[in-house]
């Protein structure tokens, strides 16, 4: 099955007022639907084909994302039948204007699991990330951080020092957990954690700074 | 080597926060300096966490299994030919009971007294009809229903319990409260925040409200909230001035309900 793999595009100009606007978010060549800015709106009015649609071209995404954190395949099955139930019930709340599909679908797809896993082990209370994306973008104060895609973020880490990237790769292009990591690198369990956090906010400065710069021009996919 | 700047201990926490490791002690923290400070998810962290997580997924080889697939298809096709929302098959994680050939009886029958209440359905809060009737159709239809025990806290408020019923789906809620004395509405009235750490650090306005000495031991209250709520994360009542207050100095707190 093909995965929907949006390459976005992204130009900004920043020549008026400091305002970026993102001429181009989505590009419609690449994407698996047609009719892809309105596919959750579709969803939301029932539309069965849209429906099947939006189960054809995401159902990889959410599966790989419950998998990443579900060992056991039943549960997967189980977390992503309510991921989707979930997903026609908050299909309206969309807002193209604010981000993709991708993202809105991934969000809820991964609050889902960090629920449920939290449930299993009985830890803390984790916080989600707010219900949708505008509320998300509301409080995202730098347009290029709001609009930088996964293939952005993927192209950053690669700048970060080596063993950084390192940890990240097995972090999530592996799918090991914080233990398995200094496990196989004998790393202490508290380095591995604080370098991967110390690499999250490195991301975050450097995008920060490059929506400070002049001018930005970023092609991803 | 790392050669990143050392970070803010609150940094660190933000960032643990959006990677989800947070330890119980780091948990502790973060949900003192919630109180304390207002700190509130760095929704930058978490966007870049989320598509480093799509990126990832985007990039396994795993297929999802064809007959899940199939299984999502026919739901979603039901799903169109059905009212109300509809069930995961098999589900290990919200085990159903087994179904006797009355269920279906029962739901049709569910159904059937909710569309009687539907047709009586009043404004969140209406007058016009009890506000237990309110309560009862609103308890039914929230797709998002969240219950929390309200109880109260010292003195004249020792024995007060409830509960708080609330949907962010319908932005619309009730405190269900049992022994909670009746105020003197000449000088003072109760008053309800809603804390919603996503929303703003200062709690909002749930709405100002009365118990008058009816000799009822149990009140039914709208929750009558003046912004947008996200995720609350605790409701807590206040003693305020006549008419309540924009920021409540918190001096005579009668009840929280928190999750």
């Amino acid at each position: 099955m093909r995965m929907a793999k949006q390459h976005l595009s992204f130009s900004f100009d920043r020549s008026s007022n400091d305002v970026i606007k993102h001429k181009s978010v989505l590009n419609a060549i690449s994407n698996p639907s047609q009719n892809q800015k309105s596919l959750l709106a579709r969803v939301a009015n029932d539309d069965v084909g849209a429906m099947e649609q939006c189960i054809q071209d995401y159902s990889s995404l959410v599966w790989n994302l419950v998998k990443r954190r579900v060992a056991s395949h039943a549960a997967a099955e189980d977390l992503v039948q309510e991921i989707y139930t979930e997903i026609w019930k908050c299909a309206g709340r969309f807002d193209a204007s604010q981000g993709n599909e991708t993202t809105f679908i991934a969000m809820i797809a991964r609050r889902r699991v960090i629920d449920w896993t939290r449930k299993q082990t009985r830890g803390p209370e984790w916080v989600a990330l707010p219900d949708n994306l505008d509320d998300l973008s509301a409080t995202i104060e730098s347009p290029a951080i709001s609009v930088a895609d996964h293939e952005a973020i993927a192209s950053l880490v690669k700048t970060l020092p080596e063993q950084t990237q390192q940890l990240f790769e097995m972090h999530y292009d592996r799918g090991l957990t914080q233990q398995e990591i200094a496990q196989s690198t004998d790393l202490p369990l508290g380095t591995v954690k604080t370098l991967l956090r110390r690499g999250l906010l490195e991301i975050r400065s450097r995008l920060f700074r490059q929506s400070s710069s002049e001018s930005l021009t970023t092609e991803a996919g | 080597m790392n050669s990143f700047p050392l970070q803010t201990p609150d940094e660190e926490l933000q960032a643990g926060h959006a990677l989800a490791d947070l330890s119980e002690q780091e948990w502790d923290l973060w949900h003192a300096m919630a109180k304390d400070n207002g700190i509130a998810p760095d929704a930058h962290l978490e966007w870049i966490v989320l598509q480093l997580e799509i990126e990832a997924a985007m990039n396994e080889p795993e297929i999802i299994p064809a007959s899940l697939v199939t299984t999502l298809k026919e739901q979603a096709r039901n799903r169109s030919q059905q009212v109300g929302p509809i069930e995961p098959t098999q589900s290990k994680i919200q085990p159903r009971r087994g179904h006797s050939p009355w269920w279906g009886w029962s739901v049709a029958a569910c159904l059937a007294v909710l569309l009687v209440l539907q047709s009586q359905k009043p404004a969140p809060g209406s007058k016009a009809v009890p506000l237990e009737l309110s309560k009862t159709i609103f308890i039914q239809e929230a797709p998002d229903l969240l219950r929390l025990p309200l109880a109260g806290t010292t003195g004249a408020y020792a024995q007060t319990q409830g509960e708080v019923l609330w949907s962010d789906e319908k932005q619309e809620g009730y405190l269900v409260l049992s022994d909670l004395p009746a105020n003197d509405r000449e000088r003072y009235q109760y008053q309800l925040w809603i804390v919603d750490p996503l929303r703003d650090e200062i709690p909002v306005d749930g709405g100002v409200f009365d118990v008058t000495p009816t000799g009822d031991t149990s009140v039914v209250i709208p929750i009558e909230a003046k912004l947008n709520i996200r995720q609350p994360q605790a409701f807590v009542i206040t003693v305020e001035q006549v008419g309540g207050v924009v920021k409540s100095k918190q001096e005579k707190v009668v009840g929280v309900a928190k999750k």
